[in-house]
């Protein structure tokens, strides 16, 4: 119960009153139709999408049976079983949106720490190629860590070998970008509630995802080698 | 979000959201819709809460939504639509807000603003209202979401529990230690400040 004569609500209640949400609520029945519209014609389909998703399942499953031998990720303790596998992927994917939700701290691309004094991270000695984008035209990098040539993620407590954090020029959205050698793929699996989108390409020997509010990608497809 | 499942209040208990028949308990797009219409003044004063003002609240609220539409698949049946969609919207807002705060550090060298409470630029009600204004800022983030709930729309503090997935007990003891926070911060100094 709230007190009409306490001026501190009465306060409240004049700075925050909410406002005619009318125009926004007809913006999402909008939406909303369009997105009915869409997805109608393609029940048919549906049954397809079920098959091909179950047998994707499948595969991965016999994939994630197999990852005894695959090497732990960022130095976790090794996969026994599918169980533990699942828990480590959903942990990677929970690590990576709280990282996207609370701001990830990264450096600056000149904020080079190749000529720190020795030993140098393993991110300026290594001249294996790695996925890069070709140009700047659609992102501006905020940050990024574990570059070749750039200071390493390690110092950064990061979830990923290499991190890039932009901004896309059109809409100013922010999205993640993680590259991570084929053989320390984390798969992670983002939060339901996260709010947030993650995408996969492979690309040579790396695995990239995108982890972005957006529904659909925007940067994997430009990373080249 | 997992979040209570139990008494979901008159917001959501009036939403009666049309659910893909082949897909008992799924929600459709328009059952998203009706939804959120049902919830949507909550779901602002959330927006509001975690962005300390409601300039973008608004344009939060849409992102979200859009967000939420596009997820639908990640609504479990039978849980509590304000409880989803709520953390949709706290996500949002956060990130807008960090946003506009590195927006505003790569803008402007001059000090942050004092979230305290000083000495009134204007005098009466605007001035009162700027100062309330701050003293919400100094509050937590879930404190400012209780206190807005509870004051501006009236809640239930079963529905402020279920709207924001945390315990009826705690969405209650925030609101009282966040009024008490405001009037040490604005009415008890009675020397130095100014009530309408």
């Amino acid at each position: 119960m709230t007190d009409e004569r306490d001026p501190i609500d009465a306060s409240l209640r004049r700075l925050f009153a909410p406002p005619d949400l009318t125009m926004l609520q007809a913006r999402i029945d909008a939406a909303a139709a369009e997105q009915s519209r869409v997805v109608r014609p393609r029940r048919r389909r549906g049954v397809w999408i079920v098959v091909a998703t179950a047998t994707a399942a499948a595969a991965a499953a016999i994939v994630l049976s197999s990852g005894d031998r695959r090497p732990a990720p960022h130095g976790r303790d090794a996969d026994h079983g599918q169980p533990t596998t699942i828990a480590a992927r959903q942990h990677a994917g929970a690590q990576l949106a709280t990282f996207y939700a609370h701001g990830p701290d990264l450096p600056r691309p000149d904020d080079g720490s190749c000529n720190s004094p020795p030993p140098a991270p393993a991110s300026c000695t290594d001249d294996a190629p790695q996925p890069s984008l070709p140009t700047f035209d659609l992102v501006d990098v905020i940050g990024e860590c574990g570059a070749r040539g750039g200071p390493s993620c390690a110092g950064y407590d990061v979830p990923a070998a290499r991190l890039l954090h932009l901004r896309l020029r059109d809409g100013g959205t922010e999205v993640l970008v993680c590259v991570e050698p084929q053989g320390l793929d984390p798969r992670p699996m983002l939060p339901h509630d996260a709010g947030l989108n993650l995408f996969r390409r492979q690309l040579g020997e790396f695995v990239l995802y995108e982890i972005t509010p957006l529904p659909a990608a925007h940067v994997l497809e430009h990373f080249e080698i | 979000m997992s979040g209570p499942t139990g008494d979901i209040g008159e917001a959501s208990s009036r939403a009666r959201m049309p659910t893909d028949p082949s897909h008992p308990g799924s929600l459709t797009p328009a059952g998203f819709a009706e939804a959120f219409r049902h919830c949507s003044p909550t779901l602002w004063c959330i927006a509001a809460a975690v962005l300390g003002e409601r300039t973008h609240a608004e344009d939060v609220l849409q992102e979200a939504a859009m967000i939420g539409l596009g997820k639908l698949g990640a609504f479990v049946p039978h849980t509590s639509f304000p409880a989803w969609m709520g953390q949709i919207v706290r996500f949002t807002a956060l990130n807008h807000r960090r946003k506009l705060e590195r927006r505003a550090r790569s803008e402007t060298v001059s000090p942050a603003p004092d979230v305290g409470v000083s000495a009134p630029a204007q005098r009466g009600e605007a001035g009162f209202d700027a100062r309330t204004a701050a003293a919400l800022g100094a509050l937590g983030e879930t404190a400012r979401m209780c206190l807005l709930l509870k004051t501006v729309l009236e809640l239930e503090y079963t529905e402020i529990a279920e709207a924001l997935g945390i315990p009826q007990g705690t969405a209650m003891s925030h609101v009282h230690r966040a009024r008490a926070q405001m009037r040490a911060l604005l009415l008890d100094d009675a020397t130095t400040t100014e009530t309408p």
